[in-house]
């Protein structure tokens, strides 16, 4: 029961996360909220997860799960790598800036 | 239209050249008053040379990349009441006189681009390696864009007052030249080739891109989708 209540948890969290990017990588944040829905109503219901790893040819309930969050990392560390470009263009933008500013020619100099 | 000299800026992107920019920007400001090299933070004297042979010089305070330092050029041509812009190699492949071939087809066209092929024009020194490497690229070019370009990867090129309004190279390495064509095909601008010469030199082969690079420049295009 305790561990349900993490995982679900834990889930409601990594959801808040992926709403707060959703304009920023859209693609992304669809993919991990189904990611997590999923995983809470299997932290719920574990004997769904049995019946729906038979249904789309998994063994067992717990391979399902670990499949599913090799997909939700992925899309975790895709976001990640998203945010990493951003984060360089804002650093483009600034060092352009302060070049710019501080251009140089012989007869300013003379 | 027909552009005079003052109307042109010459745009170099440099990373430690200090041995050949001199000559390189000797050769430019005998024809073309408006030279500025963007120095991409080089270790070496390349920013020293540039003021000495009389181009403009910016400076990037860290290495960012060829593509940064070409809209670090651009913008501050544009600052400087640019009309057009030409982008020229800093380790001497290309020659000052082709700039004439790019700016007469500009005035024979009326087109916002003009592109230097050296499949148009000719080549010296080129390994068929390089060059059946350069011809898938402008094979995928022509898959992903749907442009019909001979050469897709020449940095010699002429862009006009309203391609410079329209361009912004967000690829700060070498995935801008894909880049640039991309926007030019986004933008329906006019874009028209010319021929030109490439001349390549143990230097500049040394300094070149690797055949390798390629696979590094599909990642970045690939990543720069998934962020649309």
């Amino acid at each position: 029961m305790i561990f349900q209540i993490l995982l679900v948890g834990l889930n409601i969290l990594c959801l808040a996360y992926v709403f707060g990017q959703r304009s920023k990588s859209p693609l992304v944040s669809l993919i991990v909220t189904i990611a997590c829905l999923f995983g809470m109503v299997a932290s719920v219901f574990p004997n769904l997860t049995n019946d729906l790893a038979h249904w789309v040819g998994v063994g067992r309930g717990a391979d399902l799960l670990f499949y599913s969050w090799i997909v939700v990392s992925f899309g975790l560390i895709i976001n990640i790598q998203l945010k990493l470009i951003t984060a360089n263009q804002q650093l483009t933008d600034v060092v352009r800036h302060i070049s710019l500013e501080s251009a140089k020619h012989r007869s300013s100099s003379e | 239209m027909s552009y005079t000299k003052e109307d042109i800026w010459v745009v170099i992107p440099a990373f430690n050249e200090e041995s050949v920019i001199g000559s390189v920007v000797e050769g430019l400001v005998e024809h073309y008053a408006n030279v500025v090299v963007v120095d991409d933070c080089s270790s070496d004297e390349t920013a020293s040379r540039v003021l000495e042979s009389g181009a403009w010089c910016v400076s990037h305070i860290i290495n960012l990349g060829q593509g940064a330092a070409l809209q670090t050029g651009f913008d501050f041509a544009k600052s400087k009441g640019a009309k057009a812009v030409v982008t020229f190699d800093a380790d001497g492949q290309h020659r000052v006189k082709d700039i004439q071939r790019l700016l007469d087809r500009q005035k024979e066209t009326d087109c916002d681009v003009v592109l230097g092929s050296r499949f148009l024009g000719e080549t010296e020194g080129m390994s068929l390696l390089r060059k059946y490497t350069l011809k898938l690229a402008v094979l995928y070019m022509t898959i992903t864009t749907g442009a019909k370009l001979s050469d897709a990867h020449n940095g010699l090129r002429l862009l006009t007052e309203t391609a410079l309004d329209k361009i912004k190279i967000t690829q700060n390495r070498m995935a801008h030249a894909s880049e640039i064509i991309a926007q030019i095909i986004q933008y329906d601008l006019k874009v028209e080739e010319a021929p030109v010469k490439i001349t390549y030199t143990d230097y500049s082969v040394a300094k070149g891109q690797r055949a390798s690079a390629s696979i590094r420049i599909l990642a970045e295009l690939l990543a720069a989708r998934l962020m649309r």
